[in-house]
């Protein structure tokens, strides 16, 4: 009597044993789902960024919602920057000067010249050439003329001063400002809100370029190309003196 | 699972078109050299003033491959087909070096033989190099192959696991994507920076990943980059790639074990993750280990002091987690890719997981004797590579034609009786005659 109730066991733990790949085996000699993952060769990539060549026209063109209205006079009181305002009370540290950082020993790499890492706020002055990719753990800002040789990754915050020349792209994880007449020959590529003053031009060099932002991109209402795309809307202001956060304001 | 993913810059997919080179290491690949080649030329890239450029690495193949390759190469002249005769021959790393000194792009991607790339993958691939944290980018794998045979369906399994849950969630939690030495690319400047492809190692992506990482370079996983591969089609030839893949992994575990856990540029996570990464292939061998001791202490009784053992409580979590891992991140992936059907496969992975504890235990000694012999300057065995069977385009138009057919009729409607009228004119009617009885 024991030895069957143990053969009974048995054969039902086998049981439980089949039953557990007995889908698997179902599923392998009658397949519903045999594969592949379907992937059309012919496709391409469906281009997010959208030429705007004019960008003075009725914001209605841009938002067919009515965050802007037609840039009247109230047009700002129905942009929620409130929170934005909010979110970017951040206390800046005490910034420093490039040329001290790069004396230390900071670079990213001994063996690659051409890429520098920075820890911490840089403030660079007016007129620098920077030949090298940057790649700035903290806040970033630049005073009028600079030109970047290399690329930008900004961990923090930046502020691109007016006329400068940025040769590759820029990341930022933060917000980004960019002041009038900065030309960036690539991509702009943002984490956080970014400001556009008039006459900033992207994607001018012969690898094009545009501006992607995971947040709200605010132009300022002026003449020109731009290839753009925000996931959280563009937004065209008069003036972006009126929208920038106090501490986002330039007062170098 | 349930989050939108991290972009990776794929805003700017397309709008973004730097130069770059595609170097394409074969040998002895006759039978997939057309179709790859074909893909090539079909790029949705621009194509213009050396922008593009796509080089054949001949690798002293005997068969058709050369004169396919030239055949290209004279027709476009965005194509180079370049000769390894003499000293070819001598694997992948060894090959890719060659093709790297006539690459003459910052930009370099890497493609195998067997793949068959979407014509968006190349824009796709260049975007994250807009951002100059990022050293190498990395695409998706998908076998084309899979209804072939039991394990390709499992293979097809494993990757939809290893890429979209795995790959991914290391990017987005900013820990170690790897490089896996095809469908990916790195910056020229970089790879010389940090040494060329090691011509020793037998998984060069994984050491390739490594030396990034260390030197403070980021990988980007893009997801969306997928491109169709020739998955193997026997537990044989998958044994072969899994040894050289173990071997490979294991030589890379010896000599980034102390470094990435020294590092000064990696985080606190990325280490623990890189460590769980470089040891991937050892965790079978352990897992064999603990099957071995687990029957002995069975059948030999354990000692008293088992019971005070506090590993214990590890063992019991690694058994009720771990073991179960690579399934749930099997099934997660199922279930992101709408193939919810194919989950049903999962209990077969276990074969596959007993011949991971099989293969990768013995490669594990193998990689130990190996690191002996480089130590000694020798040289590992050349090109151990996978056999390839040209079926990827013939897999793929079926999968077209599948997929023709089961979305032939896109109109997702309710079916209509075409009984309207008829309603209608009998609602009509009553209401006419309710009217008129009122009436009289």
């Amino acid at each position: 009597m024991v030895t069957f109730g143990y053969l009974v066991l048995l054969g039902l733990f086998a049981v439980m044993i089949v039953l557990c790949f007995i889908w698997g085996i179902w599923e392998y000699k009658k397949p519903k789902d045999a594969g592949p993952l379907f992937i059309d060769l012919d496709r391409t990539t469906d281009e997010r960024l959208e030429e705007h060549t004019r960008r003075v026209f009725k914001a209605a063109d841009f938002e067919p919602s009515a965050h802007v209205g037609d840039l009247g006079k109230d047009e700002m009181k129905l942009i929620p920057f409130a929170s934005a305002r909010k979110a970017l009370r951040v206390e800046l540290s005490e910034p420093i000067q490039l040329k001290a950082e790069l004396s230390a020993p900071v670079r990213w790499n001994p063996k690659m010249d051409e890429t520098v890492r920075v820890r911490g706020d840089v403030r660079i002055l007016k007129g620098e050439v920077v030949p090298y990719n940057m790649i700035v753990e903290g806040d970033l800002t630049s005073q009028d003329d600079v030109t970047f040789q290399g690329g930008l990754h900004i961990k923090g915050r930046a502020i691109i001063g007016a006329r400068n020349r940025l040769r590759k792209s820029v990341v930022c994880q933060k917000e980004l400002v960019l002041l009038e007449d900065v030309i960036v020959h690539n991509c702009i590529d943002c984490e956080g809100l970014i400001f556009i003053k008039k006459g900033v031009r992207v994607g001018v060099g012969p690898e094009g370029g545009g501006i992607a932002s995971a947040s709200t991109i605010y132009l300022e209402k002026a003449e020109g190309p731009l290839k753009i795309h925000s996931k959280e809307g563009v937004r065209i202001v008069r003036s972006l003196k009126e929208v920038i956060p106090d501490d986002l304001k330039l007062n170098y | 699972m349930f989050k939108e993913q991290r972009r990776c810059h794929q805003d700017l997919a397309g709008a973004y078109t730097p130069s770059v080179s595609i170097l394409i290491p074969m040998h002895k690949e006759e039978k997939v050299a057309d179709d790859i080649m074909k893909r090539f030329v079909e790029m949705d890239y621009p194509k213009y003033g050396g922008r593009y450029e796509v080089i054949a690495i001949d690798d002293g193949s005997t068969d058709a491959t050369p004169s396919i390759v030239d055949d290209y190469a004279s027709k476009f002249s965005f194509i180079k087909a370049v000769h390894r005769t003499g000293n070819g021959g001598n694997g992948k790393p060894e090959a890719l070096n060659v093709g790297l000194k006539v690459a003459s792009n910052e930009i370099v991607l890497t493609f195998d033989a067997d793949y068959l790339p979407p014509r968006d993958c190349i824009k796709r691939l260049v975007a994250p190099f807009a951002d100059v944290e990022v050293g190498g980018v990395m695409g998706r794998v998908v076998p084309v192959n899979s209804p072939e045979s039991l394990v390709t369906r499992i293979m097809d399994i494993e990757r939809a696991g290893g890429y979209q849950v795995n790959q991914q969630a290391r990017y987005n939690l900013n820990l170690i994507p790897q490089f896996g030495g095809t469908v990916g690319g790195f910056r020229r400047s970089v790879l010389k920076a940090v040494g060329e492809f090691d011509e020793t190692k037998l998984a060069e992506d994984t050491d390739l990943t490594y030396k990034l990482y260390l030197h403070g370079w980021k990988v980007a996983y893009v997801n969306a980059a997928e491109c169709y591969e020739e998955a193997v089609l026997s537990w044989d030839m998958r044994k072969k790639q899994l040894t050289r893949w173990a071997i490979g992994h294991d030589q890379c575990f010896f000599e980034y074990f102390f470094e990435t856990l020294r590092s000064r540029v990696l985080t606190f996570w990325q280490k623990i993750d890189g460590i769980l990464l470089l040891g991937v292939y050892i965790t079978p061998f352990l897992i064999l280990i603990g099957w071995l001791t687990g029957m002995v202490t069975y059948l030999a009784g354990a000692p008293w002091w088992c019971s005070f053992f506090p590993a214990i409580l590890f063992i019991f979590a690694y058994n009720s987690m771990g073991n179960f891992a690579v399934f749930a991140e099997t099934g997660g992936s199922l279930f992101l890719d709408q193939r919810r059907r194919g989950i049903w496969l999962l209990p077969l992975m276990l074969l596959n997981l007993l011949a991971n504890v099989w293969v990768c235990s013995k490669a594990f000694f193998q990689a130990i004797f190996l690191r002996q012999r480089r130590l000694e300057q020798v040289k590992p065995p050349v090109w151990i590579k996978t056999p390839k069977r040209g079926v990827g385009t013939d897999n793929y138009n079926k999968a077209l034609n599948n997929f023709r057919n089961n979305n032939a009729h896109r109109w997702d409607k309710t079916e209509r009786s075409g009984y309207g009228m008829h309603f209608y004119n009998d609602k009509k009617n009553a209401e006419i005659r309710k009217n008129h009885r009122k009436g009289g």
